[in-house]
């Protein structure tokens, strides 16, 4: 207990001996932490609100009013056979008014017209694909010259512009994502070990005596180590600090930039606190104690 | 050299040799030079060391086949020109430098094989004194002092004890919380002696703690070790300070050329 003490106390002495040098330290941790975690947590917006938007993407395909059940059926059953369609919904002229009506309920002027009107809507089928790149493949197939006589008309979503954009967005932010963090970790790991580095250097004459004097490597090393755990602690919650009001800035922009998806970037960040936290700070830590071991087996060999 | 050296050292028996098989076997160990005068009675053998060599490179050797052995209590000058291996010798017997050859027996430890991680525990036991003082510029003489016992894990409480006790041993009351570069360089070296002997250690090992003295500093220095040495604590002194050889009227062990060529119970610098 007495020698944890005297461990801490060197470990904060090796702290404020070298006080810029730790203040630097910390700083690139914290950056590094920071850029790492902001990308991931842009990866889980885009990703959530890929998923939101995704499952929007349709595709309706109209046919003429007078097709018959048989017909639409044919198609249907062609559809189906396509490895790239994932599920079909047949929507019969009477369910389309049905669903016309209801949609319009409050309208009396709609509603007095389609009384006296026949049933002017067609029968549909509403295809979805497996994936989004797939839908103009099955456009095509749709409108093509077999097909002319029973389908009035193939109409694709709109959301699938927002889905190729989301697409590629978060392909480029995963790849960022990767490379940045790396970069920053290889940043954050030579700055530490630098730091711990001239830590020994400084403390080269007390470390010699406290030799000759028999302390044991734990208490000339666990300090060194503690001193990088410190920095990596501190970058750790200046960070998770950081991300409250980043999340309060990018949560409303990104929704706005989506649209009507909404993915609550915010809820999110506060339902996994303190996951996001000890994530940080175990890969901090793990990083301090690896770039301070190197750093001593390198310059602390005897 | 023209004249071959005489063999001066008397091998100790090499069957068992741990320094506990040594206390029961051995009678008085067998020395040379002058005839030994009436010897005060020493304790246990604290320092066996056994045909010792240490080689730098292929055939330069700092020491060469040297056997001793110094007994609790003793106060021992270890001299030799510059290079004769004093300092290889010390370092030896204090853990710090390897042994090409023989064995080495430290307080029940046996040193030749030493693991490295068995060294703290073994340097607690003993202490030591450099010529260049090794404080620690930035602490007070108080925390120099007290630093050999933080690190050996000691309480407060006995800290604040022993710690002005030993500075006033050593003739330094009242100036705990000087620096070490306010102070005289025969001050420095009582605070390192104070730091090497604060833990009670049963031996002292002092390379040179005059080579950087007056001799007026010099020689309160070496009272200061006497004084260490009536408390019990076996003194090894290296040093070439002929003065302080014959000052003294202890056992001088002579090297050179890494070779033991005089060991006499109250010994004289002959070179
Ligand atoms: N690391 C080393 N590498 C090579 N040779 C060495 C090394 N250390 C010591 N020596 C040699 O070993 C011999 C003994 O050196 P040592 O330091 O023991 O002498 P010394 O008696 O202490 O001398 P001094 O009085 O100058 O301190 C010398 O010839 C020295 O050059
Ligand atoms: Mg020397």
């Amino acid at each position: 207990m007495l020698t944890f003490f005297r461990i801490v106390k060197f470990a904060f002495a090796t702290v404020w001996r070298n006080v810029w040098l730790s203040f630097a330290t910390t700083l690139v941790m914290f950056l590094a932490l920071f850029m790492v975690t902001v990308l991931i947590l842009l990866n889980v917006l885009a990703t959530g609100a890929l998923e939101v938007v995704q499952d929007k993407v349709d595709l309706s395909v109209y046919f003429v009013s007078d097709a018959t059940t048989e017909e639409v059926n044919v198609v249907r059953t062609q559809l189906q056979s396509r490895s790239d369609v994932n599920t079909i919904t047949y929507i019969s002229k009477e369910q389309a008014l049905k669903d016309f009506e209801e949609r319009h309920s409050d309208n009396p002027l709609i509603q007095s017209a389609l009384d006296e009107l026949e049933n002017p809507l067609q029968p549909s089928l509403i295809v979805k694909a497996n994936t989004p790149d797939q839908y103009s493949a099955i456009s095509e197939f749709l409108t093509s010259e077999q097909f002319s006589g029973v389908i009035e008309d193939v109409n694709l979503d709109d959301n699938r512009q927002i889905v190729e954009k989301l697409t590629s967005t978060t392909g480029i932010l995963s790849q960022l994502a990767v490379w940045v963090s790396l970069l920053f970790t290889i940043i954050a790991v030579l700055i530490t070990f630098n730091t711990i580095r001239l830590a020994i250097y400084t403390q080269k004459d007390e470390i010699s005596v406290m030799k000759l004097v028999g302390a044991t490597r734990t208490l000339i090393r666990m300090p060194l180590v503690l001193a990088a755990a410190f920095y990596a602690v501190v970058a750790a919650a200046l960070s998770t600090a950081l991300l409250f009001p980043v999340v309060n800035y990018i949560g409303p922009r990104a929704n706005a930039f989506l649209g009507e998806v909404t993915v609550d970037i915010e809820s999110y960040f506060f339902d996994n606190f303190w996951l996001i936290f000890l994530a940080q700070f175990t890969f901090a830590v793990v990083l301090a104690v690896v770039s301070s071991s190197i750093a001593m087996r390198r310059y602390l060999k005897k | 050299m023209a004249e071959p050296k005489p063999k001066t050292t008397i091998k100790l028996k090499a069957k068992d040799t741990s320094p506990k098989a040594q206390k029961s076997s051995s009678g008085p160990t067998v020395r040379t030079g002058r005839k030994p005068r009436a010897i005060p009675k020493k304790g246990e053998p604290l320092i066996v060391a056994e045909y010792l060599s240490k080689a730098f490179g292929k055939d330069a050797f700092a020491l060469d086949d040297v056997s001793l052995e110094i007994r609790e209590g003793e106060f021992v000058s270890l001299v030799g020109r510059s290079g004769a291996g004093k300092s290889t010798l010390t370092n030896m017997i204090i853990g710090e430098e390897r042994l090409t050859e023989g064995r080495l027996f430290v307080n029940g430890w046996n040193v030749s094989l030493l693991k490295r991680r068995h060294i703290p525990f073994f340097r607690r036991q003993i202490g030591v004194v450099f010529q260049d003082f090794k404080l620690l510029s930035r602490k007070t003489v108080f925390e120099n002092v007290a630093f050999a016992l933080v690190v050996r894990g000691a309480p407060h409480k006995q800290i604040m004890e022993d710690v002005p006790r030993m500075l006033a041993l050593v003739g330094l009351a009242g100036k705990e919380e000087r620096f070490p570069h306010e102070l005289s360089g025969g001050e420095k070296q009582r605070v390192a002696i104070a730091r090497a002997f604060v833990h009670r250690p049963k031996l002292l090992v002092a390379d040179e703690p005059t080579g950087n003295l007056d001799a007026l500093y010099a020689w309160e220095i070496i009272e200061v070790l006497l004084k260490i040495n009536e408390l019990g604590t076996t003194v090894l002194l290296a040093t070439h300070d002929r003065d302080i050889v014959n000052r003294l009227h202890r056992r001088v062990i002579t090297l050179d050329g890494g070779r033991l060529i005089r060991d006499q119970e109250v010994g004289e610098y002959v070179l």
